[in-house]
């Protein structure tokens, strides 16, 4: 069987399980039988499918055998030797080996959220599944598109949903986090939207390869004033999307008002939204050095104020949060410097952020599953009452920290080796400074929580923890040491898609 | 007043109410006083990669950072109260940003 049958189902099956178990949320067997089929889908189904393009409606490129719509004859001879018979007339997926890697980890982290959330909740919601599966699809189609008014109409759903994940979660002030993510998104979506916008009536087409074409053969004036403005919009709406400075604060409030499973898929539309719509900018806009340097200036003080304030909360929901934003300043500076080794470890750096911040926002859920609170100030002792989940915690706060042999060790290390290799010892070094403050964020989370003395008034819940809960953050422990321990598997097919997006 | 109680007294001002009754505990002046640390020590290394515009530009900015931070500093204490999660603190920052790309991008390319 041909496994490119396979590729428009990785975004169609969530979408459609989302609907299903909103339709179906009165029965709560059937919603969790629905949503625990389609969740082991997610991982599975990227694995099948063979490296591919999907056209959608059928509708190819001329030069590839063209629409079947019969051309009068005196256009195809204009149409023959131009342009125009490399456009893509419709919606093209593009499917190779990085995108294999990297949807299949997504595939695993909205699996393992749907799970946590069926766990944790005493009665399954069909409303909060039918979010986590409509923003996996849209995260899918962020990865597979090549059509970039298609990547922002799933980026607004993607949006909506974020700030449906934040109502529903009934943590204190989530309403009106939720509506000041929804005003600031009017800002960064709406200038997207104007870059794009822009792009189309520059170039007649919103398919990127198509727009990388017009301007790399000079059918578009690369130095257009317009073109270059699109370019900062398409910025503009990049620091929007990954939640880096000015949107880091919105983010890193979003995050900790999500509930664990929730908070998981949050932060994977950061990673996502990161690489997807930075990828595109380094197609599109590589050529202006102006666009590098702009994405490298963000990257690097979101990595700064990440980490300098995760250092000063006394929240650890906060802690983690603006440590995650600071992370993604790291993927940032691998898009940035622009070489195909660096974007492969910026890639990589994205696929372990994936699995290492989930790991640590399941890791502190449990913590909050015990004792109701996330200030520091009020907890501890609490190795004694979980004492591996605790350990699993502190040992994806190493990770994430970039402790061997740990997987997040080997993309920072490449990402230090890329700014070497790129003439910038200065990235370097910030990159290896951050890191060790990661750590020691990292190391008065664990003091405060798991080995200061447990304080008179805490109360801990005896419950036990859900099983689930705990199988999920092994895996994710066992993800880590094995892309640690053996890079390669990931590193080679994550290669292959830089070097594409690099090639014109 | 040695320089380690004058930057207690900036914590409490900034993280308590009651600057007077605001207990601040050792790890928290720790947390902060490392932040601070790093922050500077991050933002004056990420100034020298202003090296590749011009080398004489990059000496200016550092030393402007230094003496900018020997008038203002602790930083941390600020930078907290400015990363606030008030709606009207990030519409303005969303906006500066914006105007700053649309400057750079527009007029700053070539």
């Amino acid at each position: 069987m041909d496994g490119s049958i396979f590729l428009p189902l990785m975004v169609i099956i969530p979408i459609i399980c989302a609907i299903l178990v909103n339709l179906i949320h009165g029965s709560e067997k059937t919603t969790k039988v629905i949503a625990v089929i389609a969740a082991i889908c997610l991982p599975i189904v990227p694995l099948i499918t063979t490296y591919s393009y999907h056209f959608f409606g059928g509708y190819q490129p001329l030069s590839n055998g063209g629409i079947t719509a019969q051309i009068p004859a005196a256009l195809q001879g204009a149409i023959q030797g131009s342009l125009v018979q490399y456009f893509h007339p419709a919606i093209t997926y593009a499917f190779g080996p990085g995108q294999q890697v990297i949807l299949f980890v997504l595939g695993l982290v909205a699996m393992c959220a749907v799970f946590v959330s069926i766990a944790e909740t005493k009665k399954t919601s069909g409303v909060y599944l039918y979010m986590l599966f409509m923003l996996t699809a849209a995260l899918m189609a962020f990865i597979l598109t090549d059509d970039i008014f298609n990547l922002y109409v799933f980026f607004e759903i993607a949006a909506l949903v974020q700030v449906g994940l934040i109502l529903v979660s009934r943590v204190r002030g989530n309403y009106e986090t939720g509506l000041k993510y929804m005003l600031l998104g009017e800002i960064g979506g709406s200038f997207l939207l104007l870059g794009i916008g822009l792009l189309l009536g520059l170039t007649g087409n919103v398919n990127i390869s198509d727009i990388v074409l017009a301007i790399h053969t000079g059918a578009v004036d690369p130095t257009n004033p317009v073109l270059l403005f699109a370019a900062g919009m398409l910025i503009y709406g990049w620091l929007y999307a990954t939640g880096l400075p000015p949107f880091n604060a919105i983010k890193s409030e979003i995050y900790s008002k999500g509930l664990p499973s929730g908070s998981m898929i949050l932060q994977s539309f950061s990673v996502i939204g990161c690489i997807a719509v930075g990828l595109t900018i380094i197609r599109v806009f590589g050529y202006l050095p102006v666009t590098q340097m702009a994405m490298l200036a963000v990257s690097v003080i979101a990595m700064i104020l990440g980490i300098s304030m995760a250092m000063v909360q006394d929240d650890y929901k906060r802690i983690i949060a603006y440590l995650a934003v600071g992370e993604l300043g790291y993927i940032g500076v691998g898009l940035g410097l622009g070489t195909a080794y660096s974007i492969t470890a910026g890639l990589f750096q994205a696929v372990n952020e994936l699995v290492v911040t989930s790991f640590m926002f399941i890791g502190f859920g449990l913590v909050l599953y015990k004792t109701r609170t996330s200030k520091l100030s009020n907890l501890g002792g609490l190795l004694e009452s979980m004492p591996i989940p605790a350990l699993l915690t502190i040992l994806a706060g190493f990770a994430m920290a970039g402790v061997p042999p740990f997987n997040v060790f080997q993309s920072k290390y490449m990402l230090v080796q890329a700014a070497l290799d790129s003439g910038l010892p200065e990235l370097a070094i910030i990159m290896i400074i951050l890191s060790v403050v990661t750590f020691l964020a990292f190391l008065k989370i664990t003091y405060a929580i798991f080995l200061k003395p447990k304080p008179d008034d805490l109360e801990i819940v005896s419950d036990s923890l859900p099983a689930t809960t705990v199988a999920v953050m092994f895996l994710f422990f066992v993800i880590c040491l094995v892309i640690g321990l053996y890079p390669d598997i990931v590193v080679g097919n994550l290669g292959i898609y830089a070097l594409s997006v690099l090639m014109v | 007043m040695n320089l380690y109680e004058k930057f207690v007294e900036t914590l409490k001002s900034a993280f308590g109410a009651d600057p007077e009754k605001t207990l601040v505990t050792g790890a928290n002046v720790s947390s902060v006083l490392s932040a601070e640390i790093v922050l500077i020590a991050s933002i004056l290394i990420a100034a020298i990669t202003i090296r590749i515009v011009s080398p004489a530009l990059m000496l200016f900015t550092v030393i402007a950072l230094i003496l900018l931070y020997a008038y203002a500093g602790p930083i941390m204490p600020r930078l907290y109260k400015e990363h606030s999660d008030d709606l009207g603190n990030m519409m303005y920052y969303a906006v500066i940003a914006l105007a700053i790309i649309a400057f750079i991008f527009y007029w700053g390319v070539f």
